[in-house]
């Protein structure tokens, strides 16, 4: 073994991936050169260092496992509550009558979510993003959530208004969605009447969050399975696991709406933003 | 929940919730803020509870949960367009040069002690600085120590690739370092670089290679 060839080898051979008789033949050439030597102890030196280093750097901020094991409990519970762990149960928050018919279809399905082809990869990602409830990291109005956005995302990030009385802003944060930062704005959104019957009285009597992600377009498609003219604006709606999303495209700004809103509902709030 | 439900949920928080700080070491490294390695993780973990039933018990769940991290990194964070653009400048850069200096670095630093000599944060903002591919082979072969054969199956390309991106990230963190040292004062910079020898190939087919030796 020449010292070309411990070179070539040092590598492997101080990750303990070659066989015996190679380590055999490199040691008989080590004991002899002093040179290939100081090659070998340098590169197992410098890995064992660089592993120290890493490994003795505190992992961002002290609270931040706790706060990390926290929230993916969180999101087990959430998944087995659901039925969406390793054990897959085909029936939601069904009316009585519908769950038998229902059970027996699903029965032959195929469990794992799939996103429909018809829609935008961002609409699974978007559902996704809101299910986790992240919290804000700045509170306030619009005007305030805009300007802390400055310079975090891409694109300018204005709340879009959704009257005083339907939807209340409660803050932002940044997401990461589709392979870019985005604006994530979280608003609170009185829903008349009860959710799993007909409307009673036009008074609210629960609401619920709804999500609205603020991005850079580019390279993205904006589908769904129906579409909505309104105003001047095309708006894409999908629905998937009791959620609805609605995609569309102001002024070269990209917005998707998460919401476990019914359809009519938020194209209620759309159009108090969007409509003339 | 059903008791075979239940028992599952106990087997995950038992086997695989107990690997989350290494898995959030090397996140934070890949996707280099912590926000973002929070929700890698997460997604992560959920993604393997999913297909936690078909994890075979016994195998090996640590190189699976992070075969999980891998393909939710590339398809979340991971631009690959602009990936391959610094792959192809890196390897523009002559080979030559950069093998003639670990034998230079060798010489003058038989203990590979450089790296200990400069702060944790150089290192990580060294290590940060490389291409992901290079990166996530570092860290699963230096700081996480996994084998070549499973590294090729957490980021699903041949041992061969593994062992180039493995070399040439080492190698590009080597010189990084010793550029930082030389800024910092603690080592002067090298003058000439002593004569390699002939063939700087890296090796990446070990069974290739011993054929044609004998």
């Amino acid at each position: 073994m020449r010292c070309a060839d411990v070179e070539k080898l040092v590598h492997p051979y101080v990750d303990g991936e070659l066989v015996a008789d190679d380590n055999a033949l490199i040691e008989r050439h080590l004991t002899e050169c002093a040179r290939c030597r100081a090659l070998v102890s340098f590169q197992a030196g410098f890995k064992g260092n660089v592993r120290a280093r890493l490994r003795a750097r505190p992992v961002a901020s002290p609270e931040a496992p706790d706060r990390l094991r926290a929230a993916i409990v969180t999101a087990l519970d959430r998944a087995d509550e659901r039925g969406e762990g390793p054990v897959r149960r085909p029936w939601r928050r069904l009316a009585p009558a519908g769950a038998a018919v229902f059970a027996a279809a699903a029965a032959l399905t195929f469990f794992i979510v799939q996103p429909s082809s018809a829609e935008s990869p961002i609409v699974d990602e978007a559902i996704r993003a809101h299910e986790k409830n992240l919290p804000v990291e700045i509170g306030g109005d619009a005007e305030v959530v805009s300007s802390w956005m400055h310079g975090k995302v891409d694109v300018p990030v204005r709340p879009p208004r959704l009257g005083p009385d339907a939807a209340a802003l409660v803050g932002g944060r940044v997401y990461h969605l589709r392979n870019r930062d985005v604006g994530q704005l979280v608003y609170r959104v009185g829903r008349v009447g009860n959710p799993h019957g007909a409307p009673s009285t036009s008074t609210p009597t629960t609401t619920t969050t709804m999500t609205v992600y603020v991005f850079d377009p580019s390279g993205l498609e904006l589908r769904g399975r129906t579409k909505r003219r309104v105003g001047r604006h095309d708006v894409y709606l999908a629905e998937e696991r009791g959620y609805t999303v609605a995609l569309y495209r102001d002024r070269g700004v990209g917005y998707a709406f998460a919401s476990d809103l019914g359809e009519g509902e938020l194209l209620r709030l759309l159009s108090a933003t969007l409509g003339d | 929940m059903l008791g075979r439900a239940r028992k599952l949920r106990r087997d995950f928080e038992r086997d695989a919730l107990p690997h989350m700080h290494a898995l959030y070491g090397t996140a934070l490294r890949l996707t280099r803020n912590e926000r973002d390695a929070e929700d890698l993780v997460q997604e992560s973990f959920l993604r393997a509870y999913r297909y936690w039933d078909k994890f075979v018990e016994g195998t090996n769940c640590r190189a699976w949960l992070f075969k999980i991290l891998t393909n939710t990194f590339i398809t979340r964070y991971h631009a690959r367009r602009r990936d391959s653009e610094i792959v192809a400048a890196v390897s523009e850069a002559s080979t030559d040069d950069i093998l003639s200096h670990e034998v230079v670095h060798a010489s003058r630093d038989p203990e590979g002690a450089l790296a200990s000599r400069l702060l944790s944060d150089d290192v990580v903002r060294a290590l940060e600085a490389l291409p992901a591919e290079f990166r996530l082979a570092v860290l699963l072969s230096d700081v996480e120590e996994f084998s070549y054969k499973e590294i090729a199956e957490i980021m699903d390309c041949p041992v061969g690739t593994v062992m180039s991106r493995l070399f040439r990230g080492r190698r590009l963190l080597q010189r990084a370092l010793h550029d930082y040292a030389v800024e910092q004062g603690i080592i002067k910079p090298v003058a000439q670089p002593i004569a390699p020898s002939e063939e700087h190939a890296t090796v990446t087919n070990l069974g290739e290679y011993r054929k044609r030796d004998r």
